[in-house]
């Protein structure tokens, strides 16, 4: 490797040295080239600092009640979510449930199983009547990317 | 920015969400900052954070526990993030924070050109390349390690030891005069 194609090679291995990040051997070389040439010690103390600054560049912090705000939200959210979830997973065990006593032992039902079937009916229909108003509001709902 | 703690440890793995609590209450202003030094805006970068705990808290109890928290949270950021700069089909550019108290030893002679470097330095980060500025952010600023940044963005270490060069040559370049 002549000296002119090895000092591009080191160059490009400068940063990597600035974040420890060369094998032994590599850092080694980098050091030795280092020893010998001003313009790649100059190049690193450069990264150096910018590193340096960087690290300092100081972005706004957002006020604390929008942090607050966001706490709550999440803690508001992801229940419901959860419970939705659980909702919809029930709902559906259960008729499926009702389906299979149903079609194995054809017979008209009884009493519990009735008052089961239409808390379950119930609940299928009010979770269709809000999605089905959410689809319907949705393109006209100009309040829709407030969060709640 | 102060180093990334160690994963909350003491919290037992058997309360899933005070672990989550922990954890949100650690990196929630690191996820806000880093969807704001992608979108510029901080109502945006609030409402990125919000969604991005939502995601993480739905895959909270079923995820993969040998994987470390902050490069995945990151890389939820990093996709709403885009997400929303598709949308939205253009970046900003965020204000920094206004100039802190100046220090006695330090003099405001000082402190104001340290102060204009820091600026100069913001806008010519915000001119680099979205693969390298994002890179070049996650390492100085965040002080991810190589392995946490090509898991947060999907890439191969080769590529962020790369990028981070190109990054950092570039600047170096375009700060000739005030470095």
């Amino acid at each position: 490797m002549n000296g002119e194609t090895s000092h591009a090679a080191i160059e490009r291995m400068l940063s990597a040295y600035l974040d420890e990040q060369l094998t032994q051997a590599e850092a080694q070389r980098v050091q030795l080239h280092l020893e010998e040439c001003a313009s790649c010690r100059t190049a690193l103390e450069q990264m150096r600092e910018i590193q340096r600054l960087t690290a300092q560049i100081p972005f706004r912090r957002p006020p604390e009640e929008a942090l607050e705000a966001l706490e709550g939200r999440l803690s508001v959210r992801a229940p419901r979510r959860g419970g939705w979830a659980l909702l919809i997973m029930g709902v559906a065990g259960w008729i499926l449930y009702g389906l299979i006593v149903l079609l194995r032992h054809p017979r008209w039902p009884s009493v519990p199983e009735l008052i089961a079937a239409a808390v379950v009916i119930g609940l299928l229909l009010l979770f269709v009547s809000v999605l089905r108003q959410r689809l319907l509001e949705r393109p006209h709902d100009r309040y829709r990317k407030i969060k709640r | 920015m102060a180093a990334i703690p160690v994963a909350v440890a003491q919290v037992s793995r058997f309360e899933p969400e005070a672990e989550f609590a922990e954890l949100f209450a650690q990196y929630r202003l690191r996820a806000y900052y880093y969807a704001l030094q992608m979108l510029g805006n901080p109502d945006d970068a609030l409402e990125v954070t919000q969604e991005a705990f939502l995601r993480l808290h739905r895959h909270w109890v079923r995820r993969d526990r040998s994987r470390p928290f902050a490069p995945w949270m990151y890389s939820v950021v990093r996709n709403l993030s885009i997400d929303l700069l598709r949308k939205r089909a253009c970046r900003q550019e965020c204000e920094l924070e206004a100039a802190p108290e100046v220090a006695p030893e330090v003099g405001p002679e000082r402190e104001s050109q340290r102060r204009q470097l820091t600026e100069r330095l913001w806008r010519e980060i915000a001119r680099l390349p979205e693969a390298q500025r994002e890179v070049l952010l996650l390492r100085d600023w965040h002080g991810l390690s190589y392995a946490e940044i090509a898991e947060a963005t999907g890439t191969s270490l080769t590529t962020v030891n790369s990028r981070l060069h190109d990054a950092r040559s570039r600047l170096r370049e375009r700060l000739r005069g005030y470095l």
